[in-house]
């Protein structure tokens, strides 16, 4: 009923609408006809003309200016909809977008009324200033054209935009981006997947730089395949120098940028004289450092939690020792810092270390310097210990798979220096399998397994053992770990975590009553329904871009399997099976004992890492196709006659 | 309706100023904590549990004094046992801030330590941020969280909204020791109670009406002068002991089984002895739908379509076949208007405004369809329904909020169709799923009723044609048919992936498909067809003189559906669905078949289900017949191992073998 009233409300706003005028405006320019035929092969949309401005008006603000016009083929696009994030320190201009249909006539403009404003809900953050502007067009009748403009202004802000010229399967008839900058104020820019030379002007005043794209085709994902940072063309900016808040920053090198990062959080080492006899009294019966660091991460863990707030220049800048001290909690920044200053007070160096943890999909580089990070952990050169603040449960010295081997910059008091995390690979990252089963003449499995997972393998228990009740982590268990089997009784489930090493154990026990499937005199009994490997990628004959796989893991199963009474084995698999490629190993081996009672099966699986040409991609495929197969390898045993 | 807003600001200006006895609730007092609870480690009514509502005090008070409002008076208190219940010290406070904004005052929040300690949150940790128009959310944390640490807050909320008071849920996805709430409505007021679940655990206190004095505004010209006395009715309940919720998989919306009460006004009794009945009949009801200008005025008065009209008319002239015209209309609009995702009754401005646009709310797009067939001379009527995330449907009293969405109902040659016509896509006939809610209530001048929504099917057909060779290698022809509800999935994934690299996806990594040819993917009416050649490698295990193979290499039911023990709500499937697979496979030269499987049936009680499966050798060929049924859609928490045991037993049968043997000589 409360809807009748806004019901005339609207009924109001809609007659002021009607009575504006509106006057349609036909493009036949952007008529769909009159796109190339090479522009239309494989794509979802296509860029008709784009023209970027980035304009550099001063050392606190600058802004950036786009007219977009694009031709949407299907639903798969997200270019029908203009998402801009902004806070505090950016003022969005006016968006206008026009659809045009087919032939270019205007269908409509898209009223302001349908765009939406919202918090960027980052899904972590208590509170955060970031806001989304969302204007979606979804039309339905494809194809048709949309005119996008829009503009933001931002002030005190080093982040200069990262351009995506070209999205997959996307292609664009003609794009055109410029620089206007001041003669006396430089920039740095950088091209990525792409080669061409920008065009300079000048009028004495103001310096152009312009670069103009023309007819690129479509670009097809694929699995397996490089990030998009690698993929995509792209146009990079970044300033040498910067303001942020009353803070002036250089960015020309790692070292700079380092140092701005060290004033600006200058101030984030106030802790309390308790505190710091507190830390001295925790620490006083250690006797080396690492003893040390571990008394102090631990006391990090169990004391403070991580409790995200991003507020303005707060966004960058760590809240006190002070605040964490009273709160205690606080974000990656907050945290972080304040075991830095722990560490700081009994003498050992440790320095924050910024990184884009998350996905690996572009290497922050030597060469060209610019801030695109989102994370920040602590490194201790001496020992070469990497802690992440963030976690309660976390052993000492792991960092976890989302912030793993990579380019970090770490902020020592010389100024920012890169440096790269640890990877977890082959026994790093490891799951073993120990199991007893036995089955019955009904075909029925009784599994005791116990598994023993190292590094990122045993983040997912890690996590769900901490922050889950122990009927939700069971739920968790049944509806996901067990996929391989028919339905379970689960008798027992226990997790074991381990506090100082990245592992971790999980023992179970149940019953499956429906195990090996019957028929007749004959029970079909697999061999693995514990860990079965399952990524195949799919068939290509015309693959395009190398080969990445950037996991690797190492795997260990032995099983041992006692038959049913009365059964014979009627047919077996091979003995052994050897793999040995570029892309890892495998093998499988199974032993009969004397009486062919029992069966021991054993599977070593080793997965690489590898950076491959397309051209490899047959043979690629087939490893990991193979062990699959073999993972499904099948025992018949037959009733015996009696 | 609109009238009765405008009583109601009146009735308000009436009663000015007057001083609010309220009284803190005995349960719980701020800041007050037993000792056993600040020692209490594990919670032993659910010693799983990683926090407990200690105590969840609600105190709705309806104010006829300062401006016609209520405020809400809450009060919880939790305790955090684990630290797996640390994401519960995180609280979020929405309130409403479009037309009649609400407010909150009075927020305060303290923890407690296990040591006796108590902290406050401070004002300048609590932040608001708008997360959507008209919602904002007041957000904080509590600090030194710990182990063992009680935390409590509460706050009152005002708000002018009094059509529905604020509802109070007694069940929360953790367990709740205490929940009272306690409501006091002066009897100018009046209100039906909806309660929903567990009503058998509520106890309900009545307390004596209390007398209160408002003082008549002398100014005004009212048949009321001078003072007046009105009666306050105050009634409390309680829960105890309530156990957490939690969703399941195949339900509806959790909210449909949580202890919970709401309120909905539904008549005035004015000082002066006059009675407004807000909650009339659904016959006065539905009168009033259809004279608002938001819903039944936009398929009644042809000015509101007359833009649609002026295109579509062309299309329809001539056309006598009304089931013909029907179908040319459905079309028309679903493909003309793109549904925003949002499910709608009311038409937000205009169906010319909404067609204009392109883009519409569910109710919108079919409200077209029915303007037009209307127009057209069929009879069709507006469906009201709730969806089913949007929760169950309450036919005891004429309340209009509870439907958010609309469908039609077309009565043709005696026959009735439901039509929901938001994505193209779907047959007609076939509502989205989310309408599938067991009733709807139709809207009607002369006999408005709820009727049911009878869920129509869906179903796959596969007939594979198929060599098995020496190797193992299985090759041949799958014709697949897909009707209804099925359909609509499967022509999303073909529009998707043209060469049907989805069927790769089911068949597996060995799995080559080829020569895919699809019918009918753009005409929903008709049963969706695909063809294609396939070859599966490794189709059958070989060794030595023996083959062994699985004929049914793919279903929607070679994995469980339902994983989990045991079952605390009902299952709840939306509509029936049948699978059924001829398969013809031809055997290698030189083998004979050694085993075969038996063949079976098995029901589900009362006929809610079936599954036949028939294997035969039929000279040199295998014929396989298996037929899924599921026509019985709810299933009560104590049928949930008939349903669970049914799937088992039909993966365990189509996981079953077929062995082969080398003739001897």
């Amino acid at each position: 009923m409360k809807l009748h009233i806004l019901s005339i409300w609207n009924l109001w706003l809609f007659c002021l609408l009607a009575s504006s005028p509106s006057q349609a405006n036909n493009k036949p320019e952007y008529a769909v006809s009159l796109i190339p035929p090479a522009l239309l092969i494989n794509v979802d949309a296509v860029v008709r003309s784009r023209s970027v401005e980035f304009d550099i008006k001063s050392l606190t603000e600058f802004q950036e200016r786009h007219r977009l016009v694009v031709t949407i083929f299907n639903a798969n696009s997200d270019l029908d909809e203009l998402i801009q994030h902004y806070d505090n320190s950016t003022k969005l201009g006016k968006s206008r977008a026009v659809i045009y249909d087919e032939e270019g006539r205007e269908i409509r403009k898209v009223s302001r009324k349908e765009i939406r404003d919202y918090g960027a809900v980052d899904g972590f953050s208590l509170y955060s200033d970031s806001r989304v502007r969302h204007l979606p067009v979804k039309y339905s009748r494809y194809p048709y054209t949309i005119e996008f403009e829009y503009s933001s202004t931002h002030s005190k802000s080093p982040f200069y935009p990262i351009w995506y010229i070209q999205s997959y399967r996307t292609s664009v008839q003609s794009a055109t981006y410029k620089v206007i900058h001041p003669e006396d104020f430089s920039f740095r820019f950088k091209l990525e997947n792409i080669d061409i030379e920008p065009t300079t002007q000048s009028d004495g005043n103001k310096k152009t730089t312009q670069w103009t794209f023309e007819n690129l085709m479509t670009i097809l994902n694929e699995q397996y395949a490089p990030p998009p940072s690698e993929v995509l063309p792209m146009l990079i900016l970044a300033p040498n120098a910067f303001t942020m808040g009353q803070y002036r920053g250089e960015m020309d090198s790692w070292k700079n940028y380092g140092l701005f990062m060290n004033r600006l959080n200058g101030e984030a080492d106030n802790m309390s004289e308790a505190m710091v006899q507190e830390v001295k009294a925790l620490t006083q019966h250690a006797k080396t450092d690492k003893e040390k660091i571990a008394i102090l991460y631990k006391y990090l863990q169990k004391n403070m939690r991580y409790v995200s707030v991003q507020l303005g220049i707060g966004g960058w800048q760590a809240y006190d020792a002070q605040y964490v001290e009273k709160n205690k909690y606080g974000d990656c920044k907050a945290l972080t810092w304040f075991m830095k200053s722990m560490l700081d007070k009994i003498g050992i160096k440790a320095y924050p270390t910024l990184c884009k943890s998350g996905y690996l999909n572009y290497e922050v580089e030597q060469a060209f310097v610019t801030p695109r990070f989102n994370h920040v952990f602590l490194h201790i050169p001496a020992e070469n210990y990497w802690l992440e603040c963030t976690s309660k449960d976390n052993p000492v010295n792991y960092l976890g798979e989302w912030s793993a081997d990579r380019n970090v910059l770490m902020l020592t008091e010389e100024g920012g220096q890169l440096s790269r995390t640890p990877a977890y690979t082959g026994r790093d990252n490891m799951m073993q399998n120990k199991a007893v089963l036995n089955i019955s003449a009904e075909g029925a499995a009784s599994i005791e397994n116990n598994i023993l997972l190292t590094g990122p393998k045993q983040e997912y228990y890690r996590a769900y053992h901490t922050n889950k009740s122990e009927s939700d982590f069971r739920r968790w268990f049944l509806s996901n770990q067990l996929e391989g089997l028919p339905t379970v009784d689960l008798k027992q489930l226990k997790v074991q975590i381990d506090q100082d090493y990245p592992t971790a154990t999980v023992a179970y026990q149940l019953e499956v009553a429906r195990y090996a499937s019957k028929a007749g005199k004959r029970i079909f009994l697999p061999l693995n329904c514990l860990n079965n490997f399952n990524q195949v990628p799919p068939a290509d004959n015309h693959r395009l871009h190398p080969i990445v796989v950037q996991d690797s893991y190492y795997e260990k199963d032995d099983f041992t399997i006692s038959l049913p009474e009365g059964f014979r084995i009627e047919s077996m698999p091979e003995e052994e099976k050897v793999l040995d490629t570029p892309y890892g190993s495998y093998k499988v081996w199974i032993e009969k004992n004397e009486d062919s009672r029992e069966l021991k099966y054993h599977r070593e699986l080793n997965i690489l890492p590898v950076e491959l040409p397309a051209s490899d991609y047959q043979d690629f495929r087939n490893f990991y196709k193979e062990i699959a197969k073999l993972d499904k390898m099948k025992v018949v045993l037959v009733k015996e006659k009696t | 309706m609109n009238k009765t807003i405008i009583h109601l600001c009146l009735f308000a200006l009436l009663f000015p100023l007057m001083a609010n006895a309220q009284k803190d609730n005995k349960a719980i007092k701020w800041g007050k904590i037993l000792p056993a609870d600040l020692e209490m480690s594990t919670y032993t009514a659910d010693t799983q549990a990683a926090a407990v509502i200690l105590t969840d005090v609600g105190f709705i008070t309806v104010n006829v004094h300062s401006g016609l409002n209520y405020r809400f008076r809450h009060h919880r208190r939790i305790k955090i046992l684990k630290e797996a219940g640390f994401a519960e010290a995180t609280i979020e406070l929405p309130f409403y801030t479009g037309q009649d904004p609400e407010k909150i005052t009075g927020l305060k929040a303290q923890i407690i330590l296990p040591n006796g300690e108590k902290y406050n949150v401070p004002r300048k940790d609590i932040f608001e941020e708008e997360v959507q128009k008209n919602w904002t959310v007041k957000k904080f944390t509590f600090p030194k969280l710990q182990e063992g640490a009680i935390i409590e807050y509460r706050y009152d909320l005002t708000s002018e909204r009094i059509l529905q008071l604020q509802d109070w849920n007694f069940q929360h996805d953790l367990p709740v020791r205490y929940s009272e709430l306690v409501v006091e409505i002066p009897s100018w007021l009046e209100y039906v109670y909806l309660f929903n679940g567990l009503q058998d655990r509520a106890r309900k206190k009545v307390v004596e009406g209390e007398l209160l004095v408002v003082e008549g505004n002398e100014e005004d010209l009212d048949p009321l002068e001078g003072d007046a006395s009105v009666k306050i009715d105050k009634n409390s309940f309680v829960m105890e002991n309530i156990p957490a919720i939690q969703r399941e998989p195949y339900m509806t919306t959790v909210d449909d089984y949580r202890a919970s009460i709401r309120f909905q006004l539904s008549k005035l009794n004015y000082p002066d002895g006059r009675k407004e009945h807000i909650l009339s009949s659904w016959e006065d009801t539905a009168k009033e739908l259809l004279e608002d200008e938001n819903f039944g005025q936009q398929f009644l008065k042809k000015r509101n379509y007359k833009k649609i009209l002026e295109d579509v008319a062309p299309k329809i002239a001539g056309i006598n076949d009304e089931m013909k015209k029907m179908e040319i209309l459905c079309k028309f609009v679903s493909s003309n208007v793109k549904w925003n995702g949002k499910y709608r009754m009311f038409v937000p401005k205009s169906l010319n405004n909404a067609y204009e646009i392109k883009s519409a709310p569910s109710g919108t797009i079919n409200m077209m369809l029915l303007a037009l067939m209307r127009y057209a001379g069929m009879k069709a009527s507006p469906v009201l329904v709730s969806t089913r995330q949007h929760g169950k449907m309450i036919q005891q009293y004429p309340i209009v909020d509870q439907f958010n969405h609309m469908i039609v109902l077309a009565e043709m040659n005696g026959k009735k169709i439901t039509l929901d016509i938001t994505d193209p896509i779907r047959p007609m006939g076939y509502p989205d799923i989310q309408a599938l809610n067991s009733y709807g209530w139709k809207v009607d001048k002369e006999t408005p009723q709820w009727i049911a929504i009878e869920a129509p099917g869906g179903s796959d057909m596969f007939m594979v044609n198929a060599n098995l060779d020496e190797d193992g290698r299985l090759s041949g022809i799958i014709k697949g048919q897909y009707n209804g509800y099925n359909a609509v999935p499967e022509r999303k994934n073909h529009q998707k992936s043209p060469m049907g690299q989805h069927w790769q996806g089911r068949l597996g990594a060995n799995a080559q498909i080829d020569s895919m040819s699809v019918e009918n993917l753009n005409v929903p009416e008709k049963r969706l067809k695909e063809k294609f050649y396939f070859e599966l490698e490794d189709a059958a295990m070989v060794t030595g003189s023996m083959i062994y193979f699985t004929p049914i290499f793919y279903s929607n039911f070679n994995e469980q559906m339902f994983r989990l023990e045991n079952r605390d709500f009902p299952v709840d499937i939306p509509y029936p669905f049948k699978e059924q697979f001829v398969i013809k496979v031809k055997i290698p030269d030189g083998y004979e078949v050694e085993e075969i499987p038996e063949r079976k049936r098995v029901i589900i009680v009362n006929n809610g289900g079936e599954f036949n499966f028939l294997c035969e050798q039929k000279g040199s060929y295998i014929q396989v017949l298996s037929k899924i049924q599921i026509r019985q859609l709810k299933y009560q928490p104590e049928e949930y191992d008939n349903i669970k045991e049914f799937f088992e037993r039909i993966t365990e049968k189509l996981g079953e073998q077929i062995v082969l043997k080398k003739t001897e000589g």
